[in-house]
């Protein structure tokens, strides 16, 4: 026991240094504990979302780390919480062992079997689930307790008992809910059939009439237990349950790996399986049949629930008993957790009755003594094999990313005031909860799913928006109504950790700023009010609060005192103490003891059985891995290798895949895939790929790849053709040949005006002066109409910035219906230009996008679409619109170099030529469509993104099918437009009085239909130089 | 019993009345004579107020524009003779300031005081302006506004006399504006010229900060644009450049940094091409490369709406002769090349050349592919072009060529 503790204290406690940071959960408990530490009695968080309740979940590890970190920081508390966790957990497996198994030596082995258990391990090093494992832990110290009380009656048992039950509660919420089921029922049942065993002479002397009295002799004190219990779960946390009661969680439900089918994701059934039992599985049978015998009956029956529910959505079971509400709420990998628990008393008694009892005996004298070591051997090395595998994880397969420092950008917030807007990181992974621990910047995002109160977010199945891009549609989907809209939610910086989702920020209308020392770029969008001096708030009544603020630390307060006490009341007594109850049903599984060799035997056959059967099964898997993951074996296989290893970026692996005996060089390779860059080159993921093999001889292939990409802004579609030949039984790729354009100059020079914005001229952290206050460009909305189309209703126009300065350009269209009553509000997104020179003109697009999936009935679609688009739903007919237009001087992104060389238009198709003849690479051209009809009245705007970037001095060819719609206009009515809030008729007036109209005429293209088309371009730089 | 009850009440409730009662009657009206006359003050000057009553404790409360106070009364012995100062915040405000007297929770007089800002103390002119930018010609203006105050914060009075100075190169102009309600402003109207005017308010005492106002060009007027190239070929390789004469407004000025000038090609198949550069000292460059077929394009530049230039043409002449061709009929190879340029070089790597198959039926297809090194091959399968007659077409840079009744054999 004592050997235990200090393995485990020096194992984990060096442990965590490594990993704890690094897991899901720890930093969230972090961030929680940061709030307490700096309002222990405010329930109200403004950080995250919109503000929302830190009553939603139990607040003991919490405020606990909170009150530690007043010695040494957030993170001296969270460590030293973590290793009281290890420790409570060690000697609660003790206990626990104990308790079941009489047996001093068989829970001192459980002890230290528990320090290495896989599935503590995982929880601890890879979740970081700190108040689960507390919970836990205390509910293990509380079970001899309450063991003691159903058997002896002394009303000292009943108060530990309770009092360790509410220190459970007050620090996981669901553990003593099912803590009740899985593991205080189970021990009830036990109690019981003790009480019965001594009444009578031996086990199998307890008919169930005998087990019938003694359950009624005990039912008194179950009841008084029960009862308290329940009040104790209800009063130790009523806050939380008044907060679930008002704000039930209404929200889709998040897919969770634990939910997975086991055999069909394998990554899952790896985490949420085979790590958290790892060598209990092949013990299994042995847990089984122990459980089961006559006095463990009922942990046998609890242990087959856990072992079922733990398995996840592989068989409908885990569904139907926990209803489908339960199931999507739940994360099913506690069960599994529970289960692998409440074996460890087993496997203890098991680990020394092989070690050194009977069992040893039995081995050594039938199958000798070197086949009991190397048994033992292979079992130790599988055992510490897992541990190892399973705390190493995290470098394996990294779950997040690489630390980021957070200084930088806590640095950036607090200058200038820049807290006074929110912010959003993304691709930061759970580190946002430690980012939003050090600064009292509040962001749109947060890392408790459960607190989401925007439609935006609690509609999708996304955790945070900081990864959306893992959410397929909705992720970015949502990403796109806060980017879209961001002076809704006062957002103003975006940093981004993932080069990713720069090209939506971009065509959103948000510029870049600058990159931090540590690498983070931040985006920001110009115009955007800071936010409101007073926040809106949910009222929470004192009594809640305080009870929220006091009970939980009160609880171990209390349950330290009477427990302590009890021990030092013990130790004080001289004479020696007297053995618990629970001690006297010791079984002896000694060396020397007499147990039936014939069961011994029959029980080996099936362990021996059983264990050939997993490792079967195991090595099977393995097989089909590597069967499936072999490249080169068939001409499909190096096709889809050929594929993902372009989609990694493994270059050197892609170009292992190439005909040996092609004259194309690593460095030719690399050199050509380096120069190519574009919206596919760089932002796509590949979602699927479809090979079909058209011709094959035995040494010959010819194959069409069909593949998708998802990249930020919409899926693209690929077909390539790609031959490949067999040398020396593999198969290869014929590489193909690179582009041989040459650009007509070696050197190039260009001339540009820049611009620069000081901001403020004074060093001060006063307002910024008057005169240091730019003043906003003025706009002129040359054309504007509300259309129906398909029953959407759009509103486009064309926009021109009739200033000197550049301009950042904003657009907001509203909706009325007849009686002017608001109907939507939406900002232009992709079609238009945001960057504006002096007397540019861009065409725009307004489209009203609702939330998705507002509706339980609509489903979600299984296939990734970055492109789908969910119309509002409005609650009138729209007759008229208003545009509120703002300007904000631009000094980045002023790139307008690239030209349309040629231009053809045949049947709908547009052949289009685009030359750059500048010194930037446009990463991603977009091509904005405008259709007129024949008097050159504005129809539609649509957009096009070119899939590959035009380089300097080059030129790329698109060939785009024309999207006209149909259109209906509602109104045309420019009355209500205001740039900068001036009325746009007082400009067009002022500005320029004397408009040429024709000459916005002459860049329009005549169409087949007698209609015209305009074709602006709009580059996205990826690295501006 | 009942009628204990009832007597209890009843004298208990004459008790009541008659405490109330009492106390009213020993009231006597009191009364307060002020004795300070002044009424007008400037501000920072002490301000004591004395009165003559009887009254035993006394206060005044005073009350301006920002808010309210209560003072204490300074002893004074043996008289009835009481007196208030009034401190800051109260005496250096300017503006109207309410008192009453209180004696007893009852107001026994009240009046006001008139405090004036010092105008011979000007210690403050806030000043701003807006729009910052103005176009030249003399109707766009910006207004310059002046807030005054003295070392109190108070505005000043009307009537009172600031001095404005404007100046424009070397020209200045001082001129005197008076103070109405509070503030002083004038309009500054745009000189012809563009350039700065700088606006600066003076008094006896301080200066305001100096403001910038930002003359700009107006509006563009037609220009001349012209262009400029290696050669004259069109071989989808060279840029022209396309670049405008300084582009002024109406009053001679230089058109601002950075004004977009749209330069539209119209080709002679129709087409409409468009390149685009920003102005820098008026002038305005666009590149675009050359066409891929012999041309002539007629360009024109515009600032949209606002100005347009003349119409130019550029012409662009075939950049090959020739196109040598072998066809090797037992291998289906259609051998293209060398294609050499005017001065027989050869051709830029990656020019496209273009095949049309035509079979008898009148089907066609078109193959592309780029040189490389100037020669380009069309390997045509059996499998896709059956045996029989084909007729082809070749094009480089619109240059092309047929080929009549060529044989594909089996």
């Amino acid at each position: 026991m004592i050997i235990a503790l200090l393995i485990g204290v020096v194992f984990h406690g060096f442990g965590i240094f490594f990993t704890l940071e690094g897991t899901y959960d720890a930093l969230i408990h972090l961030f929680f504990a940061d709030h307490y530490a700096t309002h222990w009695f405010e329930p109200w968080n403004y950080s995250w979302y919109t503000g929302f309740t830190v009553m939603g979940y139990p607040p003991l590890v919490h405020q606990a780390i909170a009150v530690l970190s007043l010695i040494g920081g957030l993170k001296f508390g969270m460590f030293s919480v973590a290793i009281i966790g290890v420790i409570l957990f060690i000697t609660g497996v003790y206990r626990f062992a104990l308790l079941i198994t009489a047996n001093p030596n068989s829970a001192g082995y459980a002890a230290i079997l528990a320090v290495f258990s896989s599935s503590f391990v995982e929880t601890l090093h890879i979740f970081g689930q700190l108040p689960s494992i507390i919970g836990v832990s205390i509910l293990m110290h509380c079970l001899p307790e309450i063991y003691l009380w159903l058997i002896t009656g002394r009303k000292k048992y009943f108060l530990t008992s309770l009092s360790l039950l509410a220190v459970t509660v007050c620090s996981h919420h669901v553990t003593p809910i099912f803590g009740m089921v899985f593991f205080i029922f189970p021990l009830i049942g036990m109690a019981v059939m003790d009480q019965a065993r001594s009444q009578v002479a031996s086990l199998k002397a307890i008919t169930f009439k005998v087990f019938l009295t003694a359950f009624f002799k005990l039912l008194k004190r179950m009841i008084a237990f029960g009862f308290t219990a329940l009040f104790l779960i209800i009063t130790c946390i009523l806050p939380y349950w008044v907060n679930t009661k008002n704000n039930p969680i209404t929200q889709v439900p998040i897919p969770h790996g634990s939910r997975d089918n086991f055999l069909e994701i394998t990554s899952s059934g790896l985490v949420f399986f085979l790590i958290p039992w790892g060598i209990l599985l092949l013990l299994m049978p042995y847990f089984f049949y122990r459980y089961y015998s006559k006095r463990y009956l009922f942990f046998g029956l609890s242990l087959t629930m856990l072992t079922i529910l733990g398995t996840g959505g592989t068989t409908p079971i885990p569904k139907m008993i926990l209803g489908d509400n339960a199931f999507n709420i739940l994360t099913l990998d506690r069960f599994t957790l529970w289960g692998s628990i409440m074996v460890l008393p087993l496997f203890g008694e098991f680990a020394y009755r092989f070690a050194e009892g009977d069992y040893k005996t039995f081995l050594s004298t039938k199958l000798g003594g070197l086949y009991h070591r190397i048994l033992a051997g292979f079992l130790a090395a599988v055992f510490l094999g897992t541990t190892v595998f399973t705390i190493t994880l995290s470098n394996f397969r990294p779950s997040q990313p690489t630390p980021i420092k957070m200084l930088p950008i806590v640095n950036f917030l607090n200058q200038d005031m820049h807290y006074k807007w929110r912010f959003l990181p993304l691709g930061f992974g759970d580190q946002i909860a430690w980012l939003s621990a050090q600064t009292d910047a509040m962001t749109v995002d947060g890392n408790y799913h459960s607190a989401r109160r925007l439609p935006e977010l609690t509609t999708r199945a996304i955790e945070r928006l900081e990864n959306s891009k893992f959410r397929g549609v909705e992720g970015i989907g949502s990403l796109q109504q806060f980017l879209t809209v961001p002076k809704k939610y006062n957002l103003k910086y975006v940093f981004s950790n993932d080069k990713f989702y720069d090209p939506i920020l971009y065509f959103a209308g948000w510029q870049r700023l600058g990159l931090l020392e540590n690498g983070i770029m931040v985006w920001e969008k110009l115009g955007v009010p800071p936010m409101p001096e007073l926040m809106p708030k949910d009222d929470i009544p004192l009594f809640l609060i305080l009870m929220w603020g006091i009970i939980p630390l009160l609880t171990v307060l209390v349950a330290f005192v009477i427990n302590i006490q009890s021990i030092w009341l013990r130790a004080l007594r001289s004479k020696k103490p007297k053995k618990p109850p629970y001690m006297q049903w010791k079984i002896d599984f000694s060396a020397s003891a007499k147990t039936s060799q014939k069961r011994s035997q029959f029980l080996f056959n099936i362990a021996h059985f059983y264990g050939f059967i997993v490792l079967c099964c195991f090595a099977m898997g393995i097989y089909t891995f590597y069967l499936k993951n072999a490249d080169q074996i068939s001409p499909k296989n190096v096709v889809e290798a050929y594929f993902d290893a372009l989609d990694f970026k493994e270059l050197e692996r892609a170009y292992s895949y190439f005909d040996p005996q092609s004259d194309k060089t690593l460095d030719q390779f690399m050199l050509e895939f380096a120069v190519t860059d574009g919206l596919l080159n760089s932002y796509a993921k590949l979602d699927a790929i479809r090979v079909t093999i058209t011709k094959e001889t035995d040494s010959n292939a010819l194959a069409t790849a069909k593949a998708s990409w998802i990249t930020p802004l919409e899926l693209i579609n690929t077909t390539e053709d790609l031959e490949l030949v067999k040398r020396s039984g593999k198969w290869y790729v014929k590489p193909k040949k690179p582009e041989l354009d040459l650009p007509p100059d070696q050197l190039i020079t260009v001339t540009e005006t820049d611009f620069y914005n000081h901001g403020r001229r004074r060093i001060t952290s006063e307002q910024t002066y008057h005169e240091d206050i730019l003043k906003q460009p003025v706009l002129e909305v040359l054309s504007a109409c509300l259309i129906k189309v398909n029953n959407d209703y759009v509103i486009v126009g064309e926009i021109q910035n009739v200033d000197n300065v550049p301009a950042d350009v904003s657009v907001k269209g509203t909706l009325y219906d007849k009686e002017d009553h608001e109907l939507a509000t939406y900002n232009a997104k992709y079609e238009m230009k945001h960057k504006l020179m002096p007397k540019e003109i861009t065409s725009f697009k307004i489209e009203f996008e609702g939330t998705a999936w507002i509706n339980p009935d609509e489903h979600i679609p299984l296939t990734f679409d970055p492109d789908q688009f969910t119309p509002i739903e409005l609650d009138g007919k729209p007759v008229n619109f208003d545009l509120h237009v703002s300007g904000n001087v631009a000094n980045t992104d002023l790139y307008k170099r690239v030209a349309i060389n040629s231009i053809e238009v045949k049947d709908d198709q547009l052949t289009t030529t685009l030359f750059n003849p500048g010194t930037q690479q446009a990463t991603i051209p977009q091509l904005l469509l405008s259709y007129y009809d024949e008097k050159h009245q504005l129809q539609w705007v649509s957009h096009h993104f070119l899939q590959e970037g035009v380089r300097q001095q080059r030129k790329q060819q698109v060939s785009i099918a024309l999207n006209k719609e149909e259109t209906q206009l509602i109104s045309d009515s420019m009355q209500a437009i205001f740039v900068n809030g001036l009325p746009n008729t007082e400009i067009a007036r002022k500005v320029v009085p004397q408009r040429d109209v024709s000459q916005e005429d002459v860049v329009q293209i005549q169409l087949s239909d007698g209609g015209f088309l305009k074709v602006e371009i709009n580059s996205y730089l990826g690295n501006p130089r | 019993m009942k009628i204990n009850k009832a007597y209890i009440l009843i004298s208990g409730v004459l008790l009541l009345l008659g405490f109330t009662v009492i106390p009213n009657l020993q009231n006597k009206v009191q009364s307060a004579v002020l004795l300070t006359e002044q009424s007008e003050y400037i501000v920072g000057s002490p301000i004591s107020l004395s009165f003559n009553t009887e009254a035993k404790t006394t206060q005044l409360i005073v009350s301006n524009a920002l808010g309210t106070s209560v003072i204490q009364a300074e002893k004074t012995t043996g008289t009835d003779e009481i007196q208030f100062s009034i401190a800051e915040p109260f005496c250096t405000s300017s503006g109207v300031l309410n008192w009453t007297l209180i004696g007893k929770e009852k107001a026994l007089l009240n009046g006001k005081l008139q405090l004036k800002a010092d105008t011979t103390q000007i210690a403050k002119l806030e000043s701003y302006l807006g729009p910052q930018r103005i176009a030249a010609g003399g109707e766009d203006f910006a207004q310059f506004t002046i807030l005054p105050t003295d070392i109190y914060d108070n505005p000043l009075p009307d009537e009172t006399e600031i001095s404005l100075n404007t100046g424009y190169t070397s020209n200045s102009n001082v001129e005197t504006l008076k103070i109405q309600e509070f503030i002083s402003w004038k309009n500054v109207y745009s000189t012809l010229k563009s350039g700065r005017i700088f606006v600066a308010a003076n008094s006896d005492t301080t200066t305001s900060k100096l403001q910038t106002i930002y003359v700009d060009a107006n509006l563009a007027t037609p220009f001349k644009i012209d262009f400029e190239r290696s050669n004259t070929y069109a071989d989808a390789d060279q840029i022209t450049t396309l670049r405008t004469d300084i582009i002024k407004d109406r009053y001679n000025n230089t058109i601002p940094d950075a004004t977009l000038v749209n330069f539209v090609i119209k080709t002679n198949s129709g087409a409409i091409l468009q390149t685009s550069g920003n102005t820098i000292n008026g002038i305005a460059q666009a590149q675009i490369q050359h066409p891929a077929a012999p041309q002539n394009w007629t360009v024109k530049a515009y600032i949209t709406g606002i100005a347009k230039s003349n119409p130019i043409t550029i012409q662009y002449q075939p950049a090959i002769n020739d196109i040598p061709v072998i066809w090797d009929a037992t291998i289906r190879k259609l051998k293209i090349g060398p294609l050499n340029g005017m001065l027989g070089q050869t051709l830029p790597e990656g020019t496209v050349v273009s095949l049309k198959i035509k079979n008898k039926i009148g089907e066609t297809e078109t193959l592309t592919q780029k040189t490389e090194a100037g020669h380009v091959a069309f390997e045509l399968k059996k499998a896709f072009y059956p045996s029989g007659s084909y007729s082809l077409e070749i094009s480089v840079l619109g240059v092309s060529k047929n080929l009549e009744s060529v044989l594909f054999k089996s």
